[in-house]
């Protein structure tokens, strides 16, 4: 974990790179696989962080990941940076720096549709469409859901949220008769 | 001049015991001198002629010799009787002025008495009255105060009820709504969300985001408007 300040400064270097070799959106996609495969084995993610581990030995493990991830040699040479900055840790956060900063460039927005039934095919196109044409960009939409709802659906989108979920609508009315 | 009178009373006084004493000496011895009383002119010395010369040659060589001592003697005399006199006069005018000063307090020492009587009754009165009127402030300031606290008491259990009434209500309504919606009302609830998101077509402001704790909120209240209120 590394200040937001300071993973938007590695983002916006890699981000550099990226448009400099106009392969930004692999460059980013490479990066949170690497976020994703630390975030899927703690043991991983221990190994690279940890300072008691050899820096050799951590290096000879992310470059054998990498290879099987099939990563470039801008996202290698970046992760090497960051292990011999002893800031691999702060990966994720750069990640999702970087992604936004992409989302920026290419003029998409990632939503997340929260619903208690799953939605139809036609329900998550209209869904799409809306928040496409509320935002002006185009949506990246990320399905899940929560029974816990009641009912409903909650869409995510950027910083703004849109809540239409009977739990929601619940408590609010818990709030108003106990005022 | 009353001074010179004594002093030539004085004179004469002793003029006459001297006589007397030189004629009841000289009597024994047979040639005794002394006084002719009834023959002015007498023979030698015998005559009062004589003797009153005699005398007052005396007087004249008494006072020569003593005459300024003694009139000092008798003036500081005088003055010092005189002053004693008027002290004395000053003294009893001033006795007589406290014995009336006193007969006067003396008088009126009943009356003192009474006034101090009452003023000490109207001081006990009024302590009376006071304490009587800070127990009846204190007794009304705690009244209030237990009437404030049960007051405030039932606010706390009525809301306390009213609480756990919506809470019982509220968790009957979810249950309902777990048990009994279906599929329709799911894909209602669904397409009435998404009408009301195309119903808010212009680009949506971004705000911040709700921390994770507090409910969700909908746009309506935040930035324009999206959600159906009918829900």
């Amino acid at each position: 974990m590394i200040a937001g300040s300071l993973a938007r400064r590695y983002a916006r270097a890699v981000m550099a790179i990226g448009i400099d070799s106009g392969k930004y959106e692999p460059l980013g996609n490479e990066i949170n696989d690497l976020v994703k495969a630390m975030q899927s084995s703690a043991e991983l993610a221990d190994l690279l962080v940890n300072p008691l581990f050899k820096r050799s030995q951590r290096r000879a493990v992310l470059d054998k990941i990498m290879v099987r991830l099939g990563a470039s040699t801008t996202t290698k040479n970046f992760c090497y940076l960051l292990l011999d900055k002893e800031r691999i840790g702060g990966l994720p956060d750069i990640a999702r720096a970087l992604s936004t900063m992409i989302d920026d460039k290419i003029g998409r927005v990632k939503a997340t549709v929260t619903s208690a039934q799953p939605l139809s095919a036609l329900q998550l196109q209209q869904l799409k469409q809306a928040l496409e044409k509320s935002s002006g960009k185009t949506v990246e939409m990320d399905k899940r859901e929560n029974p816990d709802l009641l009912g409903g659906v909650i869409a995510q989108l950027g910083d703004t949220r849109y809540d239409g979920s009977l739990r929601t609508q619940l408590d609010r009315m818990r709030d108003d008769l106990v005022k | 001049m009353s001074v010179r009178m004594l002093f030539v009373a004085a004179t004469l006084a002793m003029s006459a015991g001297t006589a007397f004493a030189t004629g009841d000496a000289g009597a024994p011895a047979g040639h005794a001198w002394h006084i002719d009383w009834f023959n002015f002119f007498g023979k030698g010395s015998q005559g009062l002629l004589w003797s009153l010369i005699n005398f007052a040659v005396l007087g004249l060589l008494l006072r020569k010799l003593f005459g300024n001592a003694l009139t000092n003697f008798l003036q500081t005399r005088h003055t010092s009787i005189k002053d004693a006199l008027e002290e004395g006069r000053r003294l009893r005018e001033q006795a007589q002025k406290q014995l009336k000063k006193y007969g006067a307090k003396i008088a009126g020492v009943d009356a003192e008495v009474a006034a101090l009587v009452a003023t000490i009754r109207k001081s006990a009165e009024d302590e009376k009255a006071r304490i009587l009127a800070n127990a009846e402030a204190q007794a009304a300031a705690m009244k209030k105060d237990a009437e404030q606290r049960i007051a405030a008491e039932i606010a706390r259990s009525r809301r306390a009820l009213e609480r756990e009434v919506v809470n019982a209500a509220i968790s009957a309504a979810e249950q309902i709504l777990r048990t009994q919606a279906r599929d329709d009302d799911h894909r209602r609830l669904a397409d009435s969300f998404i009408a009301s998101l195309n119903g808010t077509a212009a680009p949506v402001p971004p705000t911040p985001t709700a921390p994770p704790t507090t409910p969700p909120t909908t746009p309506s209240s935040s930035s324009g408007g999206a959600v159906d209120d009918s829900w």
